[in-house]
């Protein structure tokens, strides 16, 4: 348990003390990709001890900070959560630090982004495995660090490093949401500590308010690093950094740390089902609003991107409903498939030296046939068509907010899987299926570009993942062994008979195809050279980046420069008025006022500095004779 | 404790005078003054790393003092010693000392320069160590004089506008230590009407009892006064620019790394526990007006084009944070801010060295004329980096731990205040990231020809040791705090039962 994350950070460390490349390239991907390999080796070591350990162990490793009550211990824990969730950070994260070892090759940074990437999954393994509140946070932080440096990995143009600050600054705003959350719940519990074993205990004793102050401080948290609403616009723009960066932080890992923390703190929100409402409706809205953005992007990276905000949104309605266990399928299912997406989108990128628009996308379609299938595969998924394993985890969610009766959310839920089938598979159509007339283009030089088998590995193994992993949690293996493993964590379970549900999932089905035959329909036979007009204002994110940039960036700048350009000036001039005054009588001809500045202030404050030690001698004499 | 080891803080004190003057009168050639230099400042932290190794943690009493008759008359003593608070703020000097000396090599060669260094550094740690106010107070001034004769004559800008910024540090520096001083003979004073003899000493002072309560109030103020403008605090900060801009690195380094803390360490040396009860009932006053600062500075800080400007609003914001948690008078604040104190020590020197040698090599201030540092300077990139990461208080570095606690401590104080003082995690943040990407990572786009060159071999040993400990303190603070835990628990105990007679 504990090797595995020393490991992977002193594995990280000495790589990126050779940054000066005195090593070749190879070997930073070897190191940088066995890593996680090892430690999802020592997972599956650890998943069979856990079943001996009756569900949860912990290790101490030394004492964080004490101050009085302030007790705070590094050390780690597991339960069945966190094994879940480590399993498949370290499964898909192995698979992508492969895919990246060749998709980074020939940059000229390599090691700096191997020491990044390992980096960055230690610290989204010591946040999940944090015993205390605190630990989490460190980890946290580190994976926004992380995240800041590898979305500005191209740090050379301005557009990546403006990007990278975006996701800074709205990770560090949640970040101060998390802070303030602990810092209120502490100011609580004291002595109690900030563990979640004894946080779970003591949570009877802690006033309602409280519980709901710091379940929204927390959910604030989430909203920077899980990209809701209102925090969401950095995560379109991370999209700068190098497609395994999306893949692995801004899909697979980063972004469902907010949805680990609601379930880590479930007791905490079971306590306020209101606060967890509240956050199924940002989920919806997010999930909504996503999916209508990603209509009309044409971006690839950056409609996945909308697509992983709205499917977060799903995984929040998940959580914030007390449906854990489904909302925690639907992060492993969604690994799964948004990691193969972006990894497909990706490997078609590196072929076509990183255009993309898909429009442009689609004019080299003849050579991108091996892909189409993987991709295909991607699609299907995530738009939910059984028996996909998207389809399944999905549902769980859509029939699960139906059976609490919350049936705005259902709605919009339906509605957004819809887009969603739609969006997605208008990339499958423009991309791979659109008739385009190759003629006017000849890319000779492309089509002696051959995939590498490192990359179509991974792809192979996710889409089989894809397809299947959804089985896991369904009658057919017989177990359900999602719900089961997480069983503990659910207290709401909605009734609804067999029959009602059955015709809810039918709902999805048709909803979901219908969205895969508008897609078709308007599409399937698009002229690629027009590019579709996106100057509509969904195309422009509903201008919500020029609000905030109006409300937030300028209002700040102005009050910035009203400060040191008008009340700077008018504190040091009330200040200096009386040495000013003073100068002015030491020395009445203007003349000699301007020359001799130093030497008139220095003798006024001998003279000063004489009389008051006058005065303090006669006094002070006076007093002792 | 024998004899031997209560000598090392006179060594401590006095070896930088004594290399001064000698290097003034016998040395003339540059090269050597710079050794002698280096090497004395090597003594001190030796002797520093020798004290702090037979310092007992277990102990809240005053340790390696030195008593000795100065002024008898009027009883002033040569009285210095160390305990928790000291014991830090004397490492930080014993860990920036050599350091500094070591980055300034390549860039600065006055013989001047180096011996204004010097006596800097006697000049803080006497202040530091010495527990008499007279004496602090003599120390105090000791300490600003080589500065204003650095910037005067080693300014970064022209001689007018050195001096400019030389005669307004001046003004408020010396008006606030001249208040400093009334309120010492004051004090004094007082005490002799109260115990029928003089004394200055701060262990005795602390009983004093007959201050009125108007009494208080004035001396208060006065005291906050000349901290106040040392830290700077709002709204005394104004000089703070001109001068921080017009400084060479090597003072500049000083100036904000520890001479700033020298006031945070006055204000719990000697302004709370003889005013116990006034800053009690004072304290929300005060730690408002610290929130305030925070907020104030970081937004002032951000549309600063000046690179030198920018970090000196960022470290303002931080200090008042650090002075907010001090007033906060519990033991988070306490521990809290002596923590901050060395961590905002390590931050501030680490960048303001970084940015010097950034100026020297390339003449600019201006954030927006900087640029392509990254890919050229790697090296300098990576601690640069770190020491802004810490600065902005990022997790497993020394600054999240002194912030978190700070506001922690603002929190316990009092809520409203807490949620205020945390805004500092994102304004704090999001000014020095934007710079960090404008002057250090994007291509130049006004110098297309800028050259930077890297750090070279000394540069990088000097830096090493601060990078080391601005990881290991943030990863395991406990084993740090644990250091002055037991000083600051009985002097909170203390201050609290004062007040509450």
């Amino acid at each position: 348990m504990l090797p595995l994350i020393g490991g992977l950070s002193i594995t990280a460390l000495y790589l990126y003390s050779l940054k000066t490349k005195l090593l070749p390239d190879t070997l930073y991907g070897w190191i940088g990709s066995l890593a996680p390999v090892l430690s999802f080796c020592a997972f599956v070591v650890a998943y069979f001890k856990l079943q001996e350990n009756d569900g949860y162990f912990q290790e101490h490793l030394f004492t964080w900070v004490h101050i009085l009550d302030l007790n705070i211990a590094f050390s780690l824990s597991a339960d069945n959560l966190s094994i879940f969730m480590g399993f498949f950070i370290t499964f898909v994260g192995s698979l992508i630090h492969i895919y990246a070892s060749v998709y980074m090759k020939k940059d000229e940074a390599y090691g700096k982004f191997f020491a990044f990437f390992n980096l960055f999954l230690a610290s989204m393994l010591l946040l999940v495995f944090a015993d205390n509140l605190m630990i989490l946070f460190l980890g946290w932080e580190g994976v926004g660090l992380f995240s800041y440096f590898l979305v500005a990995f191209y740090y050379r143009s301005k557009e990546n490093v403006d990007a990278g600050n975006k996701a800074m600054i709205a990770n560090r705003i949640g970040d101060l949401g998390f802070l303030l959350g602990i810092v209120v719940l502490f100011s609580q519990v004291g002595a109690g500590g900030l563990d979640f074993k004894s946080l779970s205990e003591s949570v009877d004793s802690i006033p309602h308010y409280i519980l709901v102050l710091s379940g929204i401080l927390f959910f604030v948290g989430a909203m920077g690093k899980s990209a809701q609403i209102p925090l969401y616009v950095w995560l379109p723009d991370a999209m700068a950094g190098p497609t395994p960066v999306s893949a692995l932080i801004h899909a697979a890992t980063m972004v469902t740390a907010g949805v680990y923390m609601v379930a880590k703190l479930s007791f905490l929100y079971n306590e306020v089902p209101d606060v967890g409402v509240f956050i199924a409706y940002i989920g919806a809205f997010g999930a909504l609003l996503a999916a209508v953005m990603a209509t009309k992007a044409q971006d690839i990276k950056k409609i996945l991107a909308y697509s992983t905000m709205s499917q977060l949104g799903y995984m929040f309605i998940g959580v914030g409903l007390g449906m854990y266990s489904a909302g925690m399928f639907h992060v492993l299912t969604h690994s799964f498939f948004k990691a193969l997406l972006f990894m497909s989108a990706g490997a078609i990128l590196l072929m076509l030296h990183h255009k993309q628009n898909i429009f442009d996308i689609a004019k080299h379609q003849k050579h991108t046939p091996a892909l189409k299938y993987i991709f295909l595969i991607g699609v299907l998924a995530i738009s939910g068509i059984p028996p996909l394993s998207g389809f399944i985890s999905k549902d769980a969610i859509i029939v699960g907010s139906f059976a609490q009766e919350q049936y705005l959310i259902y709605a919009i839920a339906l509605f957004t899987a819809f887009l969603t089938a739609f969006y997605m598979f208008r990339i499958y159509f423009v991309v791979f299926v659109a008739p385009y007339n190759a003629a006017k283009e000849s890319n000779s030089s492309l089509q002696e570009y051959k995939t590498p088998w490192l990359i179509i590995a991974p792809l192979c193994i996710l889409a089989f993942g894809s397809i299947f992993v959804g089985f896991i949690n369904t009658h057919f293996l017989g177990t359900h062994f999602v719900d089961n493993w997480l069983s503990y964590l659910n207290i709401r379970e909605g009734e609804i008979s067999a029959f009602t549900e059955s015709i809810l999932v039918i709902t999805s089905i048709v909803v979901a195809l219908l969205g895969v035959a508008f897609a078709y329909v308007k599409y399937a036979s698009w002229d690629i050279n027009k590019k579709e007009d996106d100057s509509c204002i969904i195309g422009n994110r509903f201008y919500v980046d020029e609000l905030y940039h109006i409300a937030f960036v300028t209002t700040y700048k102005n009050a910035s420069v009203f400060i040191s350009n008008y009340v700077e000036k008018w504190i040091d001039n009330v200040i200096m008025f009386i040495p000013n005054v003073l100068n002015y009588i030491a020395s009445p001809s203007s003349k000699v006022l301007h020359n001799a500045n130093v030497r008139a202030y220095g003798a006024f404050i001998m003279i000063a500095i004489c009389a008051i030690f006058a005065y303090i001698y006669i006094k002070l004499f006076g007093v002792l004779s | 404790m024998s004899f031997s080891l209560n000598a090392l803080l006179n060594v401590v004190i006095f070896l930088p005078i004594v290399t001064a003057f000698i290097a003034w009168v016998g040395i003339k050639n540059e090269q050597i003054v710079k050794v002698v230099a280096f090497i004395a400042s090597l003594i001190v932290s030796v002797c520093v790393f020798v004290v702090f190794v037979n310092y007992d943690f277990e102990s809240t009493l005053l340790q390696f003092f030195t008593h000795t008759p100065w002024i008898q008359r009027y009883n002033i003593n040569y009285y210095i010693g160390l305990d928790g608070f000291s014991l830090v703020l004397i490492m930080l000097i014993a860990v920036i000392a050599p350091s500094l000396y070591l980055l300034l090599w390549s860039e600065e060669h006055k013989k001047g320069y180096w011996i204004n260094m010097l006596l800097i550094q006697a000049g803080m740690s006497g202040a530091i160590l010495s527990l008499d106010l007279i004496l602090f107070y003599l120390f105090w001034e000791l300490m600003l004089i080589p500065v204003f004769f650095m910037i005067l004559l080693y300014g970064e800008q022209d001689k007018q506008a050195n001096a400019k910024a030389v005669m307004k540090m001046f003004i408020y520096t010396v008006a606030g230590s001249l208040l400093m001083l009334g309120c010492i003979v004051y004090i004094g004073i007082a005490f002799l009407g109260e115990y029928g003899s003089v004394s200055f000493e701060y262990d005795k002072l602390r009983y004093i009892t007959s201050l009125s309560h108007t009494e208080g109030i004035i001396l208060l103020l006065a005291f906050l006064a000349a901290f106040g403008i040392k830290l700077p605090i709002f709204p005394l900060h104004t000089w703070l620019l001109k001068t921080y801009n017009s400084a060479p690195t090597g003072a500049l380094v000083l100036l904000s790394a520890i001479m700033a803390k020298i006031a945070i360490y006055g204000i719990f040396r000697f302004l709370i526990p003889i005013l116990t009860d006034i800053t009690f009932s004072a304290s929300y006053v005060l730690v408002s007006l610290g929130v305030f600062g925070v907020v104030y500075f970081a937004l002032a800080a951000i549309m600063q084009s000046n690179i030198k400007k920018m970090i000196a609003y960022g470290s303002a914001s931080h200090i008042s944070l650090i002075f907010a948690a001090v007033f906060t008078l519990n033991l988070y604040g306490a521990n809290g801010a002596m923590y901050f104190v060395f961590a905002h020590g390590l931050a501030a020197a680490g960048l303001f060295a970084l940015v010097g040698i950034l100026y020297h090599t390339s003449g600019i201030k201006n954030i927006d004329e900087l640029g392509s540092v990254g890919h050229q300077a790697p090296i300098f990139t990576v601690f640069f980096a770190l020491f802004m990461l810490s600065n902005i208080g990022l997790p497993l570095t020394v600054g999240f731990v002194g912030e978190f606690l700070a506001i922690f401590a603002t929190y316990t104080f009092d809520h409203i205040l807490g949620y205020i003082a945390s805004l500092s995690v994102v304004m704090g943040a999001s000014f020095m990231i934007w710079m960090f990407g404008r002057a250090i990572l994007a291509d130049n786009t006004k110098n297309k020809n800028l050259k930077i060159r890297d750090l070279n071999k000394k540069e990088i040993l000097a830096l090493t040791p601060w990078a080391v400990l601005v990881i290991a303190m943030g990863v395991f603070p406990d084993y740090f705090i644990s250091m002055f835990d037991d000083t600051t628990t009985s002097y909170i105990v203390d201050i609290t039962k004062a007040s509450i007679k």
